[in-house]
């Protein structure tokens, strides 16, 4: 069984290939409003310093989320700036926090973890939302996202 | 209604309920655990009984559903509350597994043991591989065991020979390497290709519907002939060129034959060829094993005594039989032969026969490998050691090939 999928209409790249508003914005109108129990994180590597934005780092930004991707627990979307987006069941967040504190110590000498460091949620890297709550803000922001991509894929 | 004795009947149940499933997921996950992929050891009834069992208790507090395939492989939908009983269950299996290259992450890192599916997600994916499996096992050969087919008789023998005399062999041809490890460095080497014929494959092509290994002295006429089509076939082999040490299962009589001297003229020159026989055929003709083996040392080649059971190697003097090569099969009763101080252990006996001499075959595990190096045995075979051997074909003479341990 494959787990591959069709690349999304209107991608452009990101460092470690096609990005995926399109894929990001199809699976949030997807779901049924019973299954969006769920987190969202959004991983802002695009502030990161360009040393700490090559390939492998941006890898192992996805790498500390294998524990929940492989069980499909877990979503990951790259985006075409370099930052991730990380949708993953609300009965996860223990794990997907471990995950975070261990990409917090990865960048720690990174400028954006000056202020902190050793928390998962409140730090200059991440931004967490609660699927349910905030919802229309995701989708909103992926509609955004898929237009802005499109526009730079016609140009 | 289905029929549940119809082919692929689990498959077609699994497509029926994914579909049905789709239109309301409920935060259902599919996992399907590729047990066919196992080795051959490791993929046996018994232990896909107790694979499958372990997931019983799940399936009977309505947590998951279970379908067990025409392949062996499983496929569970599961609840989205029964996703951590789940995860320790599959770890559990890991372990049971855990010497098979399956259960080891691929290059990229990723799971080749089992594959998840979210159903709120993926159904489509899920639904299509599904069909797949469905289309598979409708299509898929039946299973019929080699015991439930009509025994060959002396009358269909000549058939079946006469087929094989006329078959065009190559593609029954196999190959298996033979690698030297050394256990200081843990490097791996080839040390010779083994090639034989797929008994089984050449029986699914010449004879369906017949068991040609039913009877012991029946079979070991119609090898004969299959040895003389081997030996026609493999010296036009592309593997065998540029290849320094080859060996070949053949019967002791086929040595004495002008096709294996024809066989020899067209080999290149300097390549060693290692002839295996077995013990069954030794001691039914040990005079003729002693000519054998004088006729091969004559010219350079070696002789090899094949299939050794922690039985016949307490039964066979084996070192007086002064083979160039002893094949021991690995199994785990060898560990349980090291009785200290006796003269019939396991280690003793390596060591009276030369543990160089010695190929340790069927070695497929990481516990065989260990007790073969532990041994003094350097020469393995196995599809443990075939799943790292990636590099096929390397250059000749020893050529490193990877860790293998």
């Amino acid at each position: 069984m494959s787990d591959e999928r069709a690349a999304p209409v209107g991608s452009t790249t990101n460092p470690l290939g096609d990005s995926q508003e399109a894929r990001f914005l199809d699976d949030l109108k997807a779901l049924d409003p019973a299954a969006r129990n769920k987190t969202v994180i959004r991983l802002h590597l695009s502030r990161l310093l360009p040393e700490h934005r090559d390939k492998q780092n941006l890898r192992n930004a996805e790498t500390v989320f294998d524990e929940l991707t492989r069980t499909r627990s877990a979503w990951l979307y790259r985006l075409r700036n370099s930052d991730l987006m990380v949708v993953f069941e609300r009965h996860e967040t223990e794990v997907a926090e471990r995950a975070m504190l261990k990409l917090l110590k990865l960048w720690e000498r990174d400028p954006l973890m000056q202020k902190s460091k050793s928390d998962a949620r409140k730090n200059r890297l991440s931004s967490w939302f609660d699927m349910t709550q905030d919802y229309d803000k995701l989708l909103t922001f992926a509609m955004r996202q898929t237009a802005t991509t499109e526009k730079s894929v016609r140009k | 209604m289905y029929n549940q004795g119809a082919k692929g009947y689990q498959e077609t149940l699994l497509v029926d309920t994914l579909d049905r499933m789709r239109r309301n997921p409920e935060g259902r996950k599919v996992v399907h655990l590729h047990l066919a992929q196992l080795l051959p050891p490791n993929r046996t009834t018994v232990r896909i009984k107790i694979v499958t069992r372990m997931f019983r208790t799940l399936e009977s507090g309505r947590q998951a559903q279970l379908f067990s395939l025409t392949n062996d492989d499983l496929v569970l939908i599961i609840s989205g509350g029964a996703q951590r009983d789940v995860n320790n269950i599959l770890h559990r299996i890991r372990k049971l597994f855990e010497g098979d290259p399956l259960t080891m992450d691929d290059e990229n890192g990723g799971d080749k043991f089992a594959t998840w599916y979210d159903l709120s997600l993926d159904a489509a994916m899920a639904i299509h591989a599904a069909q797949q499996m469905r289309q598979e096992s409708q299509t898929a050969p039946p299973k019929t065991a080699a015991a439930q087919m009509p025994a060959l008789t002396p009358a269909a023998l000549d058939e079946v020979q006469k087929k094989i005399a006329f078959a065009n062999v190559a593609p029954f041809v196999r190959d298996q390497v033979a690698l030297r490890i050394n256990a200081a460095t843990k490097e791996a080497a080839i040390e010779f290709y083994e090639f034989f014929l797929s008994v089984q494959d050449l029986q699914r092509a010449v004879a369906p519907n017949l068991n040609l290994l039913a009877d012991r002295w029946l079979f070991q006429d119609l090898s004969r002939t299959m040895d003389l089509r081997m030996l026609e076939t493999v010296v036009r082999a592309p593997q065998i060129r540029g290849t320094p040490c080859i060996s070949l299962n053949l019967n002791l009589e086929t040595v004495l034959t002008p096709t294996f001297g024809t066989f020899i003229n067209q080999i290149e020159k300097g390549q060693k060829v290692i002839v295996e026989v077995t013990a069954m055929d030794l001691l039914t003709n040990y005079n003729m094993y002693l000519d054998v083996r004088n006729v091969l040392a004559s010219m350079g080649h070696a002789i090899l005594i094949d299939g050794l059971s922690t039985t016949t190697l307490l039964m066979l003097d084996v070192a007086g039989m002064k083979p160039d090569y002893a094949k021991i099969i690995w199994a785990p009763e060898l560990l349980e032969m090291m009785d200290p101080g006796g003269t019939r252990n396991a280690t003793h006996m390596v060591q009276e026969i030369g543990a160089d001499r010695i190929i340790l075959s069927r070695c497929d595990s990481p516990k065989a490998l260990a007790w073969g190096l532990k041994s003094g045995i350097a020469l393995f075979q196995g599809h443990f050691l075939d799943s790292f051997n990636k590099a096929r074909k390397a250059p000749a003479n020893a050529a490193p090939v990877r860790r293998a341990v």
